[in-house]
């Protein structure tokens, strides 16, 4: 009985995940590119994962990935818990605050991505109008390398830093006083009692925040398809665009299916450290 | 706690600095859909102007918007109907049944919450070639209930650990079958709970861009594949784009405002409250 109810959810993530996680692996072990044939030619053993892991382009894609993870996770951190501490505090129209803050939590990735495109618009861009206040000339920001990243990364950090502020904000509510009310007493300053008391008591909350962004970071993909599509040069080529890439552009199924393999093993590793140090302790409870 | 007024003062002001950085995309968004090509792209910009709804009323007549909305609709609330059904049986068993395996049920919908699809999306697609079932409805919304259903689970199974056995147990012992417990009794209580889970499904469905920008053409496009394609008509229209983009994300804004208290625990499947 019990396991009869939990079948048909069970059933839809049969066909729609573990299916193709499945087909991915097969994929990836043969020879396999939709401009020649419409199945598999022939069993390739692991060659297509050395291919992939010695293409130039695989490796700019990962750096592309690590980068933008290492930068934009970093970012929304640091201005998430900064921005909840203040929030935390008593401030003026602190429920005003929270609501404003969290809005862009949920908004539709992709209509932020064409807000963005058109705000980073070399010519009609609000931005380079702020810009040219500051002296700054026009900027063609998607056309740079360096100022595509730029973009993408300000573009992510507008659209995400507010969950990390609204767990970590959440976390805090929730804190114990009398810690706090001791170390007043003991005559702690406001530094000491973040470093010694709110920081180590955040810190279940502090990895839930860190590794759901590093997950999504990783698949990130509506904005980078609608600013760049990778470009300029692969210069924003992140490893989910250029899965999409070879499997819709060069229709190589056999290196889409490495790709992706790689990309799950990776984050499957992410979601054990979750399940295993936030997850885990409601089980020994 | 308490801190002088100049520190007050300082972070209120801080504070309000990110929020009209969060704040000032939607305006100009909002504000360059009341504009037409002209005024929208013109600096310095007129921030205040007699709104103009040009770009909504051609974006409404625009071929495939209506049939983009209409089908992210259907396509939402089927995926809704459905998640919240496989949910609700999944949630109710891992929470009352305990039985051998639940845990591994759980924490393996967490793992695939936490693949991303794009790694998902060249086999789907392939199989649904096969099938011939490019650019219909199923596919997607089978997609969509996988990728939302992990949520659902977790979340509903919270909901249903936070009311106590007993209560359906004492309806039971009145006579109720467990039918009538679960229906009459647990489930009016998970009222707040049940809309929460609904708005994430919706919006996730809602949201959704990768899935159907590969397997719907024409007839099943959703509305966010249908506003991209809008980017790649010649001369873009500006103000038409950010209209349909105010269209979009209206929904999505309301129910960020109206969850607000859910959202932290949602998001992460229960692993933070509040």
């Amino acid at each position: 009985m019990p396991y009869l109810l939990v079948a048909p959810a069970l059933v839809v993530l049969a066909i729609a995940v573990l299916y193709p996680i499945g087909f991915n692996v097969y994929a990836s072990l043969h020879q396999w590119n939709l401009l020649d044939s419409d199945l598999p030619t022939r069993f390739n053993g692991l060659s297509t994962y050395g291919d992939v892991l010695s293409d130039p382009r695989f490796a700019n894609s990962l750096r592309v990935t690590l980068l933008m993870t290492l930068f934009a996770v970093g970012f929304e951190f640091f201005v998430g818990l900064g921005l909840a501490l203040i929030v935390n505090e008593d401030i003026w129209a602190r429920r005003f605050f929270r609501t404003v803050l969290v809005a862009p939590i949920m908004a539709t990735p992709l209509v932020v991505a064409l807000v963005f495109r058109l705000m980073w618009h070399g010519e009609f861009g609000v931005i380079n109008y702020y810009l040219s206040y500051l002296g700054i000339p026009p900027i063609t920001w998607l056309a740079g390398p360096y100022t595509a990243f730029f973009a993408i990364f300000i573009t992510e950090v507008w659209h995400n830093t507010a969950f990390v502020f609204l767990v970590l904000l959440g976390a805090m509510q929730m804190l114990p006083r009398e810690p706090y009310e001791a170390a007043i007493v003991e005559g702690a300053t406001y530094w000491q009692r973040l470093r010694f008391i709110t920081l180590p008591l955040l810190r279940s909350a502090i990895l839930v925040a860190l590794l759901f962004r590093t997950v999504f970071v990783i698949r990130m993909f509506d904005e980078v398809w609608v600013l760049t599509r990778g470009g300029p040069n692969q210069a924003t080529e992140t490893v989910s665009i250029m899965l999409f890439k070879s499997a819709f552009e060069t229709f190589d199924v056999s290196e889409a299916g490495a790709i992706s393999v790689i990309l799950l093993l990776v984050t499957a590793g992410l979601a054990l450290i979750l399940i295993r140090f936030v997850y885990g302790k409601e089980k020994s409870e | 706690m308490k801190s002088s007024l100049w520190t007050k003062a300082a972070l209120t002001i801080l504070t309000a600095v990110a929020g009209t950085l969060t704040v000032f995309p939607v305006l100009w968004m909002i504000m360059v859909s009341l504009k037409t090509q002209n005024t929208a792209l013109r600096f310095p910009p007129d921030y205040l102007f007699i709104p103009v709804f040009d770009a909504y009323s051609a974006v409404l007549a625009k071929t495939g918007f209506i049939t983009g909305l209409m089908n992210s609709l259907i396509i939402s609330i089927i995926t809704l109907v459905l998640c919240l059904g496989f949910g609700l049986l999944a949630a109710y068993s891992i929470s009352r049944f305990k039985f051998r395996g639940a845990q591994a049920v759980l924490f393996g919908m967490l793992m695939t919450r936490i693949f991303p699809p794009v790694a998902l999306i060249t086999p789907y697609f392939l199989n649904v070639q096969w099938l011939g079932m490019q650019d219909t409805m199923p596919p997607l919304i089978v997609a969509y209930m996988a990728l939302n259903l992990p949520l659902a689970v977790w979340m509903l199974k919270g909901y249903f650990d936070a009311i106590p056995e007993e209560l359906e147990q004492c309806a039971m012992v009145d006579g109720a079958t467990r039918w009538q417990a679960v229906t009459k009794v647990t489930l009016p209580l998970m009222g707040p709970g049940l809309a929460a889970t609904s708005v994430f499904v919706f919006v996730g469905s809602w949201n959704e861009f990768l899935f159907a920008l590969t397997l719907t053409s024409r007839q099943s496009r959703t509305l966010p594949t249908v506003v991209a394609e809008f980017v790649g008509d010649t001369g873009i229209e500006w103000p038409q784009i950010m209209a349909a983009s105010t269209i979009a994300l209206a929904p999505v804004l309301i129910a960020t405002f109206i969850l607000q208290r859910h959202i932290a625990g949602g998001m992460t499947a229960g692993a933070v409250k509040g």
